[in-house]
């Protein structure tokens, strides 16, 4: 096994990147490239999604001309859609004081945000140059000690690059994007740490899903697609979706998959979900139930070890908004295990990642027909034909 | 805010500080050695002192000495110094004159920095191979929380986690943890595993690679690689009457190194170049600064460890007034140096502190600035050239009024 995990695209060559929320630009380059040579055409939306598009093949041929192959309802050949998000956990200058000192917001909710994962971490401020600095505060040496123990409010916080006020201010404008200056590393026991290092190692999953689905012939669609502005309510997603979902018939013929991000049990997260044990497969309301299971007999057939992972709410991922895209479109959820999310120390484990695109590739791979026409609208008999059915158990979706 | 800013400092450093070297302080700071552990720091000092020293020795306990020999030391032997020196000074360090010849010992000036910095220890592994970690000096758990660590010889990587935010609640996110709530995370989930990797007893510290942000600089272990920098830098230079520089051990533990150096060279005199915090940042309460990073090197008057000798005090600001190099007084608050020890050596020694100002202290990144290193490496410089041991001579208390005495200005 590779350092990388079994993957042709190493997952730091992600994770080193920076895609503050809404500027996901050099990573979305940084996609489009290592997709690019695995599909038929990659390009960019307005809201900044990489998506890209590889037609179903069968033997030689493109996939023209085989939508009749899939009954009457479906007029296209089935469509898979994966999405892995863009961007990581960044904040935007809300101000600039005096002494150059620049106060920020959390780029998403300001509600449930932990200020502890902040404090004296490096960063990078996106301004007319990036600049190196680092989240301060107050120094406890000084504090009273009845409140060196209380975390500080956000306001409290700032970010010193070290240049004078007027340096600052001809370097750094309101708006400005901040993310964590902590590149990926990796540590014993096969992990990778760093502060993207679960979303670049989904990207690098994404790339090997790509790279798996271009070397057999396969029945459908794919859409490969790295979402922007996932910290910011799925707005890549979403509008992603819509444009798939648009049209009844074109959602009808299309699934996706999300990967996402899993929270492992760790110090103060009680939960048996595991780094190294595989990647989690997500039931819940945000996940269609054949998909669920049909993820589960690829696992099983591959012999690829997963975890379960209950999801009574909405999924923290893009499935939440993509669920409800424009017609609706049925998701499923694959994540990979991680330690410390979204915080500057990030971890999972590289083999789970290899196995998560192991996962979905065969299940991309094996997707035909069959498995799309049961998840379209059925007509349900109605009279004592339909209740006798439904007693004998026959009506299943 | 008022006062100066980091950079808003002439683009060229003043008092020749454009061949300071850089590159050796980033390196000093990114050299793992917390109290105890200082090996890698001081061979980093050894080889950058080496070609510029006349010599240069450790001691039983790891403090590293680098003698310069004054080039008017004769003329300085036949200065009346018994009141001051000790026959018995220094008589018995292997690179001493007194060792070597008949020269008679004279007192030398100490200037002494020290080579450790604050960290964290690993203590003992648990079942699930997570380490338990403990402070080396004051380092609080807001400083490792969610840090990345670098342990041992081999600077093994782990990490202090802390949950997703989701996964919390406002009461657990509101307070901050203490170091014994925290675990170190090697990447391994056995305790025979993480056993392999690394020992109780290992250093851990901050993986933090000095960044040069122009006027300023941002690293884990600016206290006190700064001032070993410093002093290294001086040492490039000669001076009137014998320099002894220290590179001591251990002052973030309880300034242990210190003392055994002090007593050791039983000097005239003793300057400590330390790596002080500031609280200029912003804040609600009408506190002092302290200091302030860009206002210059800061002369301390009194800390929590020591009141610094007055004519030593006098002799700075005078040199830096002379000099014209920005200054401050760093204003008398808590804290303590090396100084402590120092000047309750033997009899005694009159010591003076000068301090770098320094942001985030005893954190992954503290910031200093450029033109408060160059001034005081210029300050420092120019305070041992123009050093006369009449600044501390015995204060004769059968002469009131004597140019000696402390009240001279008032005295008739």
């Amino acid at each position: 096994m590779t350092a990388a995990g079994d993957l042709s695209v190493d997952s730091i060559r992600f994770a080193a990147l920076d895609g503050p929320t809404g500027a996901e630009g050099v990573v979305a380059d940084a996609l489009s490239a290592a997709l690019a040579p695995f599909v038929d055409r990659v390009g960019r939306d307005a809201l900044g999604n990489v998506i890209a598009y590889r037609r179903a093949r069968i033997g030689n041929a493109t996939g023209a001309g085989l939508s009749t192959a899939f009954g009457p309802d479906v007029v296209a050949a089935p469509r898979l859609l994966i999405v892995a998000p863009l961007d990581e956990p960044s904040m935007i200058v809300a101000r600039i004081d005096p002494g150059g000192f620049l106060r920020f917001r959390p780029i998403g909710p300001a509600a449930g945000i932990d200020v502890r994962a902040w404090l004296g971490q490096p960063v990078t401020v996106h301004g007319r140059r990036p600049l190196a600095g680092a989240i301060g505060t107050r120094p406890p040496h000084v504090l009273e000690l009845a409140v060196r123990d209380v975390t500080p409010e956000i306001d409290a916080l700032f970010v010193d690059v070290g240049l004078g006020e007027a340096d600052v201010r001809a370097a750094v404008a309101i708006g400005d994007t901040v993310t964590l200056r902590r590149p990926p590393e990796r540590m014993a026991g096969g992990r990778l740490t760093g502060k993207a290092a679960a979303g670049g190692s989904l990207l690098a999953a994404l790339v090997e899903i790509a790279r798996r689905l271009a070397g057999a012939p396969h029945p459908c669609d794919f859409v490969l697609a790295g979402t922007a502005q996932g910290a910011f309510g799925h707005r890549g997603a979403a509008a992603l979706g819509g444009a798939l979902a648009a049209d009844a018939s074109d959602a009808a013929r299309t699934l996706a998959v999300v990967l996402g991000m899993a929270s492992a049990g760790q110090r103060g997260v009680d939960s048996t979900i595991a780094l190294g044990a595989g990647p989690t497969i997500v039931r819940g309301p945000n996940v269609h139930p054949r998909l669920h299971g049909a993820l589960i007999a690829t696992a099983k057939r591959h012999e690829i070890p997963y975890q379960l992972e209950a999801a009574p709410g909405m999924t923290r991922t893009s499935a939440s908004v993509l669920q409800v895209a424009g017609a609706g479109l049925a998701c499923a959820v694959v994540q990979v295990p991680a330690r410390y999310g979204g915080t500057a120390v990030e971890t999972v484990a590289e083999v789970d990642v290899a196995r998560l695109a192991r996962l979905v590739a065969a299940f991309a791979a094996g997707l035909d027909g069959e498995i799309v026409a049961a998840l379209q609208p059925a007509l349900i008999a109605v009279g004592s034909t339909a209740a006798d059915d439904r007693a004998a158990g026959k009506v299943t979706s | 805010m008022s006062g100066r800013n980091v950079g808003d400092v002439e683009p060229a450093l003043p008092y020749g500080g454009d061949g300071l070297d850089w590159a050796l302080l980033a390196a000093l700071s990114d050299a793992r050695g917390v109290s105890g552990d200082e090996g890698r720091v001081r061979d980093i000092v050894a080889a950058a002192v080496a070609p510029h020293v006349d010599e240069l020795w450790t001691d039983a306990i790891g403090n590293l000495y680098a003698r310069k020999r004054g080039d008017r030391v004769a003329a300085v032997a036949t200065t009346d110094l018994r009141g001051v020196g000790r026959p018995d000074a220094g008589a018995n360090e292997p690179g001493s004159p007194a060792a070597r010849s008949s020269e008679p010992a004279v007192p030398p000036l100490m200037v002494c920095a020290h080579l450790d910095e604050v960290g964290l220890m690993v203590v003992d592994i648990d079942g699930d191979g997570m380490a338990r970690l403990a402070a080396v000096g004051g380092v609080l758990g807001a400083a490792v929380v969610g840090q990345r660590v670098r342990i041992g010889a081999d600077g093994v990587v782990g990490v202090v986690g802390l949950p997703p935010a989701h996964a919390t609640t406002d009461a657990v996110r509101a307070r901050l943890p203490a170091l014994e709530e925290l675990r170190i995370d090697l990447g391994v989930t056995t305790r025979d595993a993480a056993l392999a990797l690394v020992q109780p007893g290992d250093g851990a510290i901050w993986d933090t690679a000095t960044v040069d942000l122009g006027p300023t600089l941002l690293g884990k272990a600016m206290d006190d690689r700064a001032g070993c920098w410093a002093l290294a830098m001086l040492l490039r230079s000669r001076y009137p009457m014998d320099i002894v520089g220290v590179f001591s051990v251990q002052e973030e533990a309880g300034t242990r190194g210190a003392g055994p150096a002090a007593h050791r060279l039983a000097p005239s005199a003793a300057f400590v170049l330390e790596c002080g915090t500031t609280d200029d940042t912003p804040k609600d309460r009408d506190d002092t600064p302290v200091m302030r990073v860009g206002d210059g090197p800061a002369i301390t008057v009194m800390d929590s460890s020591m009141v610094a000798d007055v004519r030593l005090v006098r002799h700075l600001v005078a040199t830096a007034e002379r000099e014209a190099i920005r200054h401050q007084i760093r204003a008398p608050k808590g804290g303590g140096t090396d100084g402590g020890k120092i000047h309750l050596a033997r009899r005694g020694v009159p010591t003076a502190v000068v301090s770098a100002p320094c942001r985030y202290l005893h954190g992954p990144q503290a910031l200093v600035s450029k033109h408060d290193l160059a001034g005081m490496v210029a300050l420092v410089r120019a305070a041992l050239e123009s050093w006369s041991p009449d600044i501390v001579a015995p204060i004769p208390f059968d002469r009131p009024g004597s140019p000696h005495s402390l009240n001279r200005e008032v005295a008739p």
